[in-house]
């Protein structure tokens, strides 16, 4: 979908809403056009993405949900960091981490660390293997667009970029103490935040909507 | 807005509001979405949520965020106690993006929200498409201060040496942890179309 603004004197009538969109930062009215494949269509106004078309952006999500979905139980569960010191060995997973606040009455913390380094972006991934299975396969599975709905709301409450950055600097500050070794499940971790990252760069949410539409009319 | 139509801010279809009959409980007739002119009471919220944030940045620095046990001996420190520690240590670049993501984005986000919600309030005619960009980026950058609670969660399932070395959390880190929550929920309540609606 591209875009040409359309001048107030020209206010749409029922049959135009077909090919018209608005803006949804500042919301202008706009004019749909069909976008060329990875090109990205921008407001005029506020300069907000309004889309960027994908090719195969059905199969590409799909694909890149199993990959991600396989390698999350090694991220979460193998050490991402080994530390030594005077010869006693200790490793922590995502999920000891989320163990040890609990334990230390830091619960409140524990449920937000859990929340989102590992419940958001499994959910998401979930999400999305049954939103591109059911578009893929043409099947009206139930509550589709609820679950991209609920896609988009929980969106920003994964935070794996930022979990990375948090492995980095907590490593840092272990060189000094100890001799540090990463595990492999710091490699499924990088592997995922890789995976989850491709996934909001291929899918092509419009079009995902548009086919949800279709089915729904049938 | 324009033209009687409402744009769903979920799945971006537009709906003609007149096709709709219960105009406090409408709902997007292809995401089934909540569906509103504007996100209601907006502005209301977003003080709310900042003046929450606000309040919680004050414990969130003076109280220490964690203990670090070495040999017995630790000292528990604060956020910036801890960016000290790392310049201390000839950290400097990992102190730089400790300092940015834990004491720099929130401070500006908080900012940065009051100015457009102020900007808002007033009317302002001036810049909406610089504040449409300020805006984008409040969301975007909000998130990288949990930057220091995950860190914390790794050193204290890690470091767990009995006697040698140990890590704790503290206090300070729940309340930062809050002030990024409310933050980003501050942003999240704020409707960007507010800035455009003023401007003729
Ligand atoms: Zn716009
Ligand atoms: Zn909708």
């Amino acid at each position: 979908m591209g875009v040409r603004m359309i001048s107030p004197s020209t206010m749409p009538t029922q049959n135009m809403l077909s090919f018209v969109t608005a803006c949804g930062e500042c919301d202008l009215l706009l004019k749909k056009e069909a976008t060329p494949y990875g090109k990205k269509a921008c407001c005029p106004r506020c300069g907000h993405v309004l889309s960027k078309s994908k090719k195969n952006s059905i199969d590409r999500s799909l694909a890149l949900a199993i990959a991600g979905l396989v390698l999350f139980i090694p991220a979460n569960t193998l050490p991402i960091l080994r530390l030594e010191i005077l010869g006693i060995e200790s490793g922590a997973t995502m999920l000891s981490g989320v163990a040890a606040l609990f334990q230390k009455d830091m619960w409140i913390l524990s449920i937000v660390v859990l929340l989102a380094s590992v419940i958001v972006p499994l959910s998401k991934l979930l999400l999305v293997l049954y939103i591109t299975l059911g578009l893929k396969l043409n099947r009206s599975f139930p509550r589709l667009a609820n679950c991209l709905r609920w896609y988009r709301h929980i969106n920003e409450w994964g935070m794996l970029e930022v979990y990375a950055l948090g492995i980095i600097v907590a490593y840092t500050k272990l060189i000094d103490l100890a001799h540090v070794i990463p595990e492999l499940g710091l490699y499924c971790f990088v592997g995922v935040l890789l995976i989850a990252t491709f996934i909001s760069a291929t899918m092509d949410e419009e079009k995902f909507w548009e086919l949800i539409e279709e089915q729904q009319r049938d | 807005m324009q033209a009687g139509l409402i744009h769903c801010h979920i799945c971006e279809k537009l709906v003609e509001s007149e096709s709709i009959e219960n105009k406090h409980k409408a709902s997007c007739p292809r995401c089934g979405a909540a569906m509103h002119m504007r996100l209601p009471k907006s502005i209301s919220r977003t003080w709310a949520f900042l003046i929450a944030s606000i309040i919680m940045y004050i414990p969130a620095n003076i109280m220490p965020i964690m203990t670090v046990q070495n040999m017995g001996k630790g000292d528990p420190h604060t956020i910036i106690g801890g960016i000290v520690v790392l310049i201390y240590e000839g950290m400097l670049p990992i102190a730089f993006v400790v300092f940015v993501a834990s004491l720099l984005v929130p401070l500006l986000k908080m900012i940065g929200i009051a100015l457009l919600l102020i900007s808002v309030q007033h009317s302002w005619q001036v810049t909406p498409r610089h504040r449409t960009k300020m805006y984008r980026i409040i969301e975007f950058v909000g998130r990288w201060s949990m930057l220091d609670i995950f860190m914390i969660s790794i050193l204290v399932a890690m470091v767990d040496f009995g006697g040698i070395a140990k890590v704790y959390a503290g206090t300070g880190a729940i309340a930062f942890a809050a002030v990024v929550v409310l933050t980003m929920l501050a942003s999240i309540s704020f409707d960007s179309r507010l800035i455009w609606d003023k401007v003729r």
